[in-house]
């Protein structure tokens, strides 16, 4: 159902796109009546049309007509006797366009498409969900990996006292490594899933909170990073991270 | 037993270094001196480089390695500060320059060079401004990537992450550098991969100067462009994007593999352009259009579907305004003040500029005599028009409406919307319009570099002239030029304040404290740049007779890009309704799972195929790399890599920009 639906929005793009592109180019059997702009005027060639059939020494031929030119109905005659099929004009009109109609197909392509890829994104998420309350806790669920990095903050708060600063800077590197570099990232991935369970309002809630207390951490592992002189801030950081990620866990539900 | 912890609750001996004063005069010489010389750069080769990675680089070396006291996140802070100085260049060379083109010249004497300069000051920081309420969103709800933005914290962060990521970070970039250099000495007139002198049996060159022409070497016909740029920066950020960043592959396929062929082969180009002419036929007739359309729509679609996240990011960032010293955003209220200032100043500069006679400083539409300072003038269409005496004055009032209206068709200037308004007015709705567009376009550049790390500042420029053109007439050159600075400053800061903040987040800066420093000293930048457009200007006139274009060593390619459109609008040659199918394509397209497919599509139809495509390869190499050591591994060492892909590029770059700016 998915690939079908992708196949749809592609296959309706490229149907979208190549209609647009003949948005200015009326083809040259409409009557002359359709080569007359909304001033009354004839229609202005936007770019040459037609060749003459002697070419010139360097291989390139000659337009029949040039750009800027105007279509009246003499050059009309003459570009339609030269095998001219179409010409690129500056204005546009719906009544010239020969492609209209596939360009509406491609419109509600589209938004078919869109709407056959929501639900099965839904239906997809949803079946992850109960897929993990089936399975008790899943290893790479967001709320597993959440409570992994509640874990990890909660460890280092409680055991820095008891070491070196050079041990505790190096404790607070090592630690956060998998943080930033793991855990963060499974919560980041669940968003569409996170999205379907949530809402996207609660969703935004929860993730403005697991942010700040991502922002955090990072800060913890720079501060720790930058050499002992600096623990201060990262205990003070790894402290406010806590109580983020405390406010995110509610968020969650 | 152990030494005790220092206690968080009592004062510390040493604050946590983040905004210095070394960090902010340091970022102020290297922004101004980047500045001067992407802006020589940008007007000679037509595109600009981002300075955030030099500065982070450079930072490493001044704050750590000279003064030995900088830390992660005051090295930080200077690059901040630099690129925010740098950035606003694109801006203006962008846009200015086609004043000189037009015949309008600017002088450091005359009101119009520092009304647009005013305007630009403006802009830029109306752009940070609009964009700081949204950063809660892109970067912490919807996780943008901006990958130069990731980059820069992969070099910050890399010290303290070990040496031997360090020695990654320095591997990439000495292999960036390796490869760049013969793309970055071609200006030198040095050796380059042109000179290999490697061609096809049509004696088409395989390899240029800056590219690898694989479609010639496959004997692919000439229409199909299948085109790889030497890019170790592209390289670099598709490797950063990863999966995602292979979407921005599709629209590049749609255009250069689907459209372009086919329109070819249909006979919907003229006769008379060739197979190997197609590929520019159709980016300018089609695909450039229709995928500027596809990025706006996209964009807006983006918009509204992330409405609910942006409600969130608000509140959340005005609640956190309320929180007593302790707050990390910075909260509305000084964010509303500037938008509000800078839109004041946007209106003042409209208001003078915009209000100035049609033929200021040109020929009296009655006697054909020069007409000067403190001359009778009249109002037509929502012109003002000079006189050279009060008869010529009275012979026009006593004109036919014909006669009037064939002399603004003489000076090329068709009634803008907003032609019936009173001038003061008008100057006031084009300010808030501009302001609207700022907000608009500064979303939409800030989602394309999150996405990608691609800025179609160009693109960009071209709908905001077009825009003011409409609203206020396309006799209104200079008027029309002012606003566009000013937005095209505005929405390029938006983005580099974005990849900045998001540097932050993954090195844990304060938010509130980058972007004040960026307010504080996002002005300098709109300054020096137009400075050193008068100056290159100047000394043009003096070597060659002419400020810039052929014959000068600076030819401004985006100026004349932007001159060819200018001049479009005035012809009534722009394809509007192009611009508006591709917008419906692309906001159906955001309608589906991702609400950006639409920016990335239509951004990839309007890019060049050669930078996608190297840009995709970055994409593939970090999917399969993930996919053999694992994704932990690809992020641990394979982002400092591509991190000094990305600075490898961008020094060597800009090395030679110096080396060009000091040797004339």
């Amino acid at each position: 159902m998915k690939l079908i639906a992708q196949l749809i929005i592609t296959a309706c793009l490229i149907l979208g796109a190549v209609a647009g592109t003949t948005a200015y180019l009326p083809l040259l059997s409409l009557d002359d009546s359709a080569f007359v702009g909304r001033d009354g005027q004839p229609l202005v060639l936007r770019a040459d049309a037609g060749a003459e059939l002697q070419i010139n020494a360097d291989g390139s031929a000659n337009p029949l007509a040039k750009a800027g030119d105007v279509l009246t109905p003499e050059l009309l005659a003459m570009l339609r006797a030269g095998g001219v099929e179409r010409v690129r004009v500056k204005e546009f009109s719906f009544s010239r366009w020969s492609h209209k109609w596939y360009f509406l197909l491609a419109c509600v392509g589209l938004f078919a498409g869109a709407f056959m890829v929501k639900r099965v994104q839904k239906s997809l998420a949803l079946a992850a969900i109960e897929a993990g309350a089936k399975a008790g806790s899943v290893v790479v669920s967001p709320e597993a990996a959440l409570e992994t990095i509640i874990n990890i903050v909660d460890k280092l708060n409680s055991q820095l006292s008891l070491m070196k600063p050079a041990e505790a800077c190096h404790a607070i590197v090592e630690s956060l490594d998998p943080v930033q570099k793991e855990h963060a990232l499974v919560i980041v991935e669940a968003r569409s899933l996170l999205i379907t369970k949530l809402g996207m309002g609660r969703f935004a809630q929860f993730m403005d909170r697991f942010s700040a207390g991502e922002r955090q951490l990072n800060r913890a592992w720079s501060a720790a990073a930058d050499g002992e002189v600096y623990l201060h801030e990262a205990i003070r950081c790894l402290k406010k991270s806590a109580e983020h990620l405390a406010e995110a866990r509610a968020k969650l539900g | 037993m152990n030494d005790p912890l220092p206690n968080d609750t009592q004062p510390t001996e040493h604050n946590y270094r983040e905004v210095t004063v070394s960090a902010i005069l340091f970022a102020l010489v290297i922004g101004v001196v980047m500045n001067a010389a992407i802006t020589y750069a940008g007007l000679k080769i037509g595109f600009t480089i981002g300075g955030s990675a030099i500065a982070a680089v450079l930072g490493f070396g001044v704050l750590r390695g000279i003064l030995r006291r900088g830390t992660i996140l005051e090295t930080n802070i200077a690059q901040t500060a630099a690129s925010a100085v740098n950035t606003s260049n694109s801006g203006i060379i962008f846009t200015v320059p086609v004043l000189f083109l037009l015949g309008i010249p600017l002088v450091a004497t005359g009101s119009d060079f520092w009304l647009i300069t005013l305007a630009a000051v403006g802009g830029a920081l109306l752009g940070c401004a609009f964009i700081i309420p949204l950063r809660k969103q892109m970067i912490e709800i919807d996780r943008l990537r901006f990958p130069t933005g990731m980059g820069v914290a992969a070099i910050l962060k890399s010290p303290g992450a070990g040496p031997k990521k360090a020695l990654v970070l320095v591997a990439g970039i000495i292999i960036a550098a390796f490869f760049y250099w013969p793309v970055a000495s071609e200006s030198l007139g040095f050796w380059n991969y042109g000179s290999l002198g490697w061609v096809a049996s049509n004696k088409d060159p395989i390899l240029t100067a800056d590219s690898f022409n694989l479609g010639l070497l496959l004997h692919l016909p000439p229409q199909v462009e299948l085109i790889f740029g030497i890019a170790p920066f592209a390289l670099g950020a598709g490797f950063i994007t990863g999966r995602a960043g292979l979407l921005v592959l599709a629209g590049g396929i749609l255009a250069y593999f689907v459209l372009t062929p086919m329109a070819f082969a249909m006979g919907w180009m003229p006769e008379t352009i060739t197979a190997a002419q197609a590929p520019g036929y159709g980016f300018s007739s089609f695909n450039r259009p229709l995928g500027i359309g596809l990025l706006l729509g996209g964009a807006m679609m983006g918009v509204v579907v992330s409405l609910p996240a942006i409600k969130a990011a608000l509140m959340s960032v005005a609640s956190a305004g309320k929180t007593k010293g302790g707050a990390e955003e910075l909260s509305l209220k000084p964010v509303i003040f500037a938008a509000v200032g800078a839109v004041v100043l946007l209106f003042l500069a409209a208001d003078f500029v915009g209000n100035k006679p049609l033929n200021a400083a040109g020929a009296c539409p009655v006697t054909g005599e020069q007409v000067v300072d403190a001359v009778p003038t009249a109002s037509y269409q929502g012109y003002q028009i000079a006189f050279s005496s009060d008869d010529a004055a009275s012979t026009w009032a006593a004109w036919t409406t014909d006669q009037q209206d064939e002399y603004l068709k003489s000076m090329k200037a068709k009634p803008g919307w907003l032609a019936g308004f009173n001038p003061h007015v008008r100057a006031l709705v084009i300010a808030l319009v501009g302001g609207l567009w700022i907000w608009l376009a500064g979303i939409i550049i800030a989602q394309c570099t999150g996405m990608t790390d691609w800025s179609p500042i160009s693109g960009m420029a071209l709908l905001t002239i077009v825009l003011i053109m409409l609203l206020a007439g396309t006799g209104a050159i200079v008027g029309s030029v002012l606003i566009g600075a000013a937005l095209c400053v505005a929405i390029t800061l938006a983005a580099d304040m974005m990849q900045d903040l998001r540097t932050g987040h993954l090195v844990g800066a304060q938010p509130r404290r980058q972007q004040i420093v960026e307010l504080c000293v996002v002005g300098i930048g709109p300054l020096i740049a137009m400075l050193t457009v008068l100056l290159i200007a100047q000394a043009n006139i003096k070597s060659t007779g002419v400020p810039f274009g052929e014959g000068t060593p600076t030819s401004a390619p985006q100026a004349q890009a932007l001159q060819a459109v200018i001049n479009g609008v005035q012809g009534g040659e722009m394809p509007y309704a192009m611009y508006g199918f591709g917008a419906l394509l692309g906001g159906l397209l955001g309608l589906g799972a991702f609400s950006g497919l639409g920016v990335l599509v239509g951004l990839s139809m309007y890019l060049p195929f050669g930078a996608i495509a190297t840009y995709g390869i970055g994409c593939v190499v970090a999917i399969v790399i993930a996919k053999i050591k694992g994704r932990t591994w690809a992020e641990e060492w394979g982002v400092p890599f591509a991190a000094g892909l990305i600075v490898g590029e961008s020094m060597l770059a800009m090395i030679v920009n110096m080396i060009v700016l000091a040797t004339g």
